[in-house]
């Protein structure tokens, strides 16, 4: 469960930052509902199984993996994903989009998802910033969220 | 974005490069295809992205 975690509201998007260090129970949060994941990988070339199992099983239907290794995440997670299904064949309810984003500033990551992140015609409103380890303090986020244009 | 549809583009023109055939449980073809699929689904999806973007920018350059 995450304890005493409260959701940032901005102009009718729910975001929470977490330090991934117990089981996660978003969906409460979220009331269930689909949400966009920014996975904070940073100089990591591992995720935790048990991250990335939790992730594919979750609503998370759009994932940022942020940091300079996230290309090879990206594939890792990918086979996972379609590794799944028989045939490796992901139906179209479970599609996960994933992007890989190594250079580009926080702010200009939270833009994006705030922004243009969908899923199948709709926008995502529930936002997840998801740090394997601390790269980035809680204030930094706090400032990127604030500083972060909604459009 | 339009580097992320050319990553993808190159991937889906030589899966070989980015799978690992030792952790394929199953038909490697099959396995290619998923792989094909859902790369195209996300070239797709960065695409829509692109013309928000530039809609959004044509609003704002008015």
């Amino acid at each position: 469960m995450i304890n005493n975690i409260k959701p940032i509201l901005k102009e009718g998007k729910k975001i929470i930052s977490i330090v991934y260090n117990n089981i996660l129970d978003v969906d409460t949060i979220f009331n269930g509902n689909n949400f966009v994941c920014i996975l904070i990988v940073n100089s990591s070339i591992f995720v935790p199984p048990k991250i990335v199992s939790w992730i594919l099983k979750s609503k998370c239907k759009y994932l940022y993996i942020y940091g300079q290794n996230a290309e090879k995440i990206e594939n890792l997670i990918d086979h996972e994903h379609i590794s799944q299904y028989e045939n490796f064949n992901i139906p179209n309810e479970d599609d996960i989009i994933t992007m890989a984003i190594k250079n580009e500033s926080l702010s200009e990551v939270l833009f994006m998802a705030f922004n243009f992140a969908s899923f199948q015609d709709k926008s995502l409103d529930n936002i997840l910033i998801l740090q394997i380890e601390k790269t980035f303090s809680f204030v930094e986020i706090d400032n990127a969220i604030k500083n972060t244009k909604v459009i | 974005m339009k580097d992320q549809i050319d990553t993808h583009s190159k991937k889906i023109s030589n899966v070989e490069k980015s799978i690992n055939p030792s952790k394929i449980k199953g038909d490697s073809n099959k396995y290619k295809e998923g792989l094909v699929k859902k790369w195209g689904k996300e070239i797709e999806n960065f695409q829509a992205q692109i013309d928000k973007i530039n809609n959004y920018l044509k609003k704002y350059d008015k």
